[in-house]
């Protein structure tokens, strides 16, 4: 060999890895032995294959056992250690059962808040996900330039002329709500509301399976219909439907064309019976021409492939050919067309005229944090507890490491020990899942099922989380205990003092401190929910009903109206009554208003009531600003208006009685202005409104007077039933239905009640586990104490101060984070509460009472026992 | 020595080691086999057997040599022992016995 020949460096990782995992003893010569070999190779052929060999060597090395790391200690092979490490844990439980019992019980808690959240993200995730085609099916929604409302529906040609003009459009399908209706088949009658109207290409854009009927077919005839399977049983028991029969408001029947498997709740369009759209649409001229109106939910599915972005400019181009003509300035400027990916819809939609109110992204964040929030509670208390009690075990400690146990082996049993725990904790759980499982579906407005979890994924996302909540809230006591000498331990020195108390404390202070923000959280939520309920509404919400009626019931009444609303109103309690289209608390649609004499002719979108006749403003209750309400006396009244004030503020109008409003067709004057009315919820500000006299309203308002409630409405329903017989008389309370607008706020107060009380349950938990500890610790002094003198009461006082600085300083974080972010929240309605002090001191009072009944008894205990047998204590 | 036994390619390290006489280590008795036994283990694979047969008693070593080509390490050397050296001739002598008790050798494995 030739000393100057030059040799490469051997490989640097597989030395690295030779290092880490050879006894140090031996690792020179066969470092050695292998440079020698690569040096002699290096010389003899390419480096590269030399390098190759070494690495080889060292991975053959790493076979060897006699190559492990500390081969002169015999480690116990096999499973011989945990049989013990497994019974000691046993009895260690069953000795203390009082502390395994809430350490279990405080995991188990957290665990099944987190797994029960973590449901439910899950399902909010998977709305329309079970559509086959998902990835290329789009909503097709306008966005209004003017006015900048994006628009869920569009007009009806829209989407027929998307299929034939652009070629990236596969396939399109129209739906529209079916309101409404009764139904029925022979005897059975039932009010639907969940119907739609939907092309008969609805199963080749949607994964809609049937059960019978061909899908191609089903809905290609006018007069036909799909019905579900629940909807099939309802009607016709377990006979066919098949080519069967349903009638509609009593008229217009529909074949039954097919049945389709119940939508699975997770859809954002949820409908029992799809109605063919020619049957809506037939051959009527406006459905072909009215390309503006806002009315048809439309879906395009996109060939394979293609990008929603390439649609862009394709929809642009398309724009502006299709509306030419239809709009007063070029239509690229007065409206663009937008795609939205079918599964956003659900969590992310949030336009004009959805077709039901949608999730919110929000919600899935806030519920995820929180799920963290609480496993992490639960956690931390874990911690808290094993490593006070830890603190007991030091004998065992000392003894296991002088007969000659590793660290390693002292950390594999603690750790062994808390996953145990932890896998207890998480039957625990799943049971508690399964009871909790229907209050949360309540909680949640959702019917989700355990079944769910049989899938292979969660079982492995269980494991994961057992392991991860053992081993991460294990390893500090682990640790810890696992470090100390011997020889101290056996003499039963306590745990590293003053750091761990410190941590300790600050745990508790953490707890704390998410448990008053949730308090103060619900108590601001439920302020403003009750702020919302208890608002003057500037109409008569308490005492208005609403009937609804079907066209059986109109076509009866024909022109008798006002001799049907004279009947009504013989009965005393009965004030007034009136044919309308919208009342408050549903949607009142946007229409464009021009105001005649304005310097620019243009119109403004405003809410408007489609229908109201005379008695409109004195069936809710309004109170007029400034001149009247309409009145059968005036002729001119045929095409008068009334406004809101905020309308008339927009319109710029300082005297608007006399100034000329159009609307379409229907050109008049405004003959009064009623004071600004919440028609629709706190959550906005009054937007404008217009009211045309146009007496097609289809339900009918009745306000009432005095007590005699139930017989008023036992009159309307006679009433009713001697001009439609069998009309199906319903009614409804607008208070009621006012408030369901809030319900988001309901769910959220139940919310936070639920968490508030779950996280006050988990800081107690750990603070009444802490306290045991710290007043087991402080049993000499206190001995020493009472043999001095101080009686029980000063003891108990001495006792509790701590835990009360700690409340305190919970406090000072819990109360201001609350306050920002409920003044967040707050802002995001147009009609808030005030925050006052008041709130913020009753949650920290609460919290103080807590945290003083929970030390009370560990603190009373101590105080009150023999202080000779405190002394003894060892 | 009743209950010892040696396997082949112990027996094999062994007589290498015996070979090489005081210049035995991983590398040198890995050349070794490949000249006189071709065989061609890997490092590891000897320098386990070398560890074993030190821990059965029949191998001694000791550190030695440090050489520039090894970077500066030094090697372990080993040599066989009086223990080591009855195996061997104990393995040797039984499998001679054997031979000589094999009837018609010359006419055994077929006609060649």
């Amino acid at each position: 060999m030739s000393e100057s020949q030059h040799v490469p460096p051997s490989p640097r990782w597989a030395n690295a890895l030779l290092e880490s995992f050879c006894a140090p003893a031996l690792y020179e010569e066969i470092r050695g032995d292998l440079e020698e070999l690569y040096a002699e190779r290096c010389a003899r052929m390419p480096v590269w294959l030399a390098d190759l060999y070494y690495i080889g060597g060292v991975l053959f090395f790493m076979r060897s056992h006699v190559r492990r790391s500390r081969p002169s200690y015999a480690h116990a092979r096999g499973l011989f250690m945990w049989k013990n490490y497994l019974k000691i844990a046993v009895r260690t439980l069953q000795k203390h059962k009082g502390y395994a019992f809430i350490n279990i019980t405080g995991l188990a808690v957290g665990l099944a808040c987190c797994l029960l959240i973590v449901l439910y993200v899950q399902d909010e995730l998977r709305y329309d996900q079970h559509h086959e085609h998902a990835d290329r099916v789009y909503r097709v929604t306008a966005l209004s330039h003017q006015s900048g409302t994006q628009w869920a529906p569009i007009g009806p040609p829209v989407g027929p002329a998307l299929l034939q003009d652009i070629p990236e459009v596969e396939q399109v399908v129209r739906i529209f709500p079916h309101f409404t209706k009764i139904l029925r088949y022979e005897d059975r009658v039932f009010e639907e509301q969940n119907g739609v109207y939907a092309d008969s290409t609805l199963f080749e854009v949607l994964t809609i399976p049937l059960v019978q009927g061909k899908p191609a077919t089903a809905l290609t005839a006018p007069g036909t219909v799909v019905i579900s399977e629940t909807m099939a049983r309802k009607y016709f028991g377990d006979a066919n439907p098949m080519g069967q029969l349903i009638e509609v408001d009593g008229r217009d029947p529909l074949e039954v064309a097919g049945v389709m498997e119940d939508l699975p709740s997770t859809t954002h369009l949820p409908f029992d019976y799809a109605i063919s759209m020619r049957t809506f649409l037939g051959n009527a001229e406006w459905a072909h021409s009215n390309r503006t109106w806002s009315g048809i939910y439309t879906y395009a599915k996109l060939r394979p492939g293609v990008e929603a972005e390439a649609m862009v400019p394709k929809l642009y181009d398309f724009v502006g050919t299709f509306y030419e003509g239809a709009m007063p300035v070029p239509p690229n400027e007065a409206a663009t067309l937008i795609l939205q990916p079918l599964t956003d819809i659900h969590l992310h939609s949030k336009l004009e005229k959805e077709y039901r109110p949608n999730g919110d992204m929000l919600y899935v964040y806030a519920f995820s944090v929180i799920a963290f929030f609480v496993l992490i509670i639960a956690c931390i208390n874990f911690v808290n507890l094993t490593t006070a009690r830890g603190v007991q075990r030091m004998g065992e400690v000392g003894l296991r490491k002088a007969l000659g146990a590793h660290r390693s082996a002292l950390v594999r049993q603690f750790l062994g020990e808390s996953v145990l725990i932890a896998a207890l904790a998480l039957v625990l759980a799943l049971g508690l899942m399964v009871l909790a499982l229907p209050l949360f579906n309540t909680l949640a407005d959702k019917s989700m099922t355990l079944l769910s979890l049989v899938h292979p994924l969660w079982a492995g996302l269980l494991l994961a989380l057992v392991l991860c909540t053992g081993v991460l809230s294990g390893s500090y006591p682990a640790f810890v205990l696992s470090r100390f000498r011997p020889v101290s331990a056996l003499r039963g020195g306590g745990a590293g003092g003053s750091q761990s108390a410190r941590l300790r404390q600050g745990l508790v202070v953490f707890q704390f401190a998410l448990s008053i923000f949730l308090i103060i959280g619900t108590g601001i939520v439920l302020k403003q929910l009750d702020y919302f309920r208890s608002q003057q509404l500037g109409f008569d919400k308490e005492r208005v009903v609403k009937v609804s009626l079907s066209s059986s019931f109109h076509q009866a009444v024909g022109n008798g109206q006002e001799a049907f609303k004279q009947e009504l109103l013989r009965h005393p309690t009965i004030r007034q009554a009136s044919f309308a289209s919208d009342v408050p608390g549903e949607r009142y649609s946007l229409e464009p208003i021009a105001h005649d004499g304005a310097q620019e002719q243009e119109n403004v979108m405003m809410r408007f009531v489609f229908g109201a006749d005379h008695a409109y403003g004195e069936a809710l209750g309004l109170s007029l600003t400034e001149g009247r309400f309409f009145s059968d006396e005036a002729p001119a009244d045929t095409s008068a208006w009334v406004i809101n004030e905020a309308a008339a503020r927009r319109f710029g109008l300082t005297e608007p009685v006399g100034e000329i409003l159009r609307w379409r067709g229907y050109r008049g004057p405004i003959v009064g202005v009623v004071e600004d009315f919440h028609y629709a919820s706190l959550h906005q500000a009054i937007e404008p409104l217009v009211i045309p006299l146009r007496p097609t309203g289809g339900m009918l308002l009745v306000r009432l007077q005095g007590h005699d409630i139930p017989s008023a409405l036992a009159h309307i329903e006679t009433e009713v039933q001697r001009i439609a017989p069998d009309q199906l008389f319903r009614y409804a309370f607008v208070s009621d239905a006012f408030d369901q607008l809030y319900r988001a706020e309901e769910r959220l107060s139940d919310v936070f009640k639920v968490f508030a009380g779950l996280a006050i349950l988990i800081a107690c938990l750990g603070l009444f586990g802490l306290a045991a500890f710290i007043a087991e610790r402080q049993t000499k002094e206190i001995g020493v104490r009472k043999v001095l003198g101080a009686s029980a009461w000063s003891i108990v006082a001495m006792l509790s101060k701590n835990f009360l600085t700690l409340v305190l300083i919970a406090s000072g974080i819990g109360v201001p984070l609350a306050y920002i972010v409920m003044e967040r929240w707050l802002d995001s309605f147009a009609y808030r509460i005030a925050v006052g002090p008041g709130i913020f001191l009753a949650a920290v009072g609460l919290a103080v009472v807590i945290a003083f009944i929970t030390v009370s008894y560990q603190t009373l205990r101590v105080a009150f026992t023999n202080p000779v047998k405190a002394l003894r204590y060892e | 020595m009743k209950g010892v036994n040696i396997g082949e390619f112990e027996e094999l390290v062994l007589l290498s080691v015996c070979i090489l006489d005081g210049e035995a280590y991983g590398v040198t008795v890995k050349k070794a086999l490949a000249e006189h036994a071709d065989r061609y283990p890997t490092l590891g694979a000897v320098h386990a057997t070398l560890y074993r047969l030190q821990d059965k008693g029949y191998l001694t070593s000791h550190m030695a040599g440090a050489t520039e080509k090894r970077g500066g390490r030094r090697k372990r050397l080993f040599t066989v022992t009086s223990a080591g050296l009855e195996v061997l001739r104990e393995a040797r002598s039984v499998r001679e016995k054997m031979w000589t008790l094999i009837p018609r050798l010359d006419t055994l494995g077929g006609a060649s």
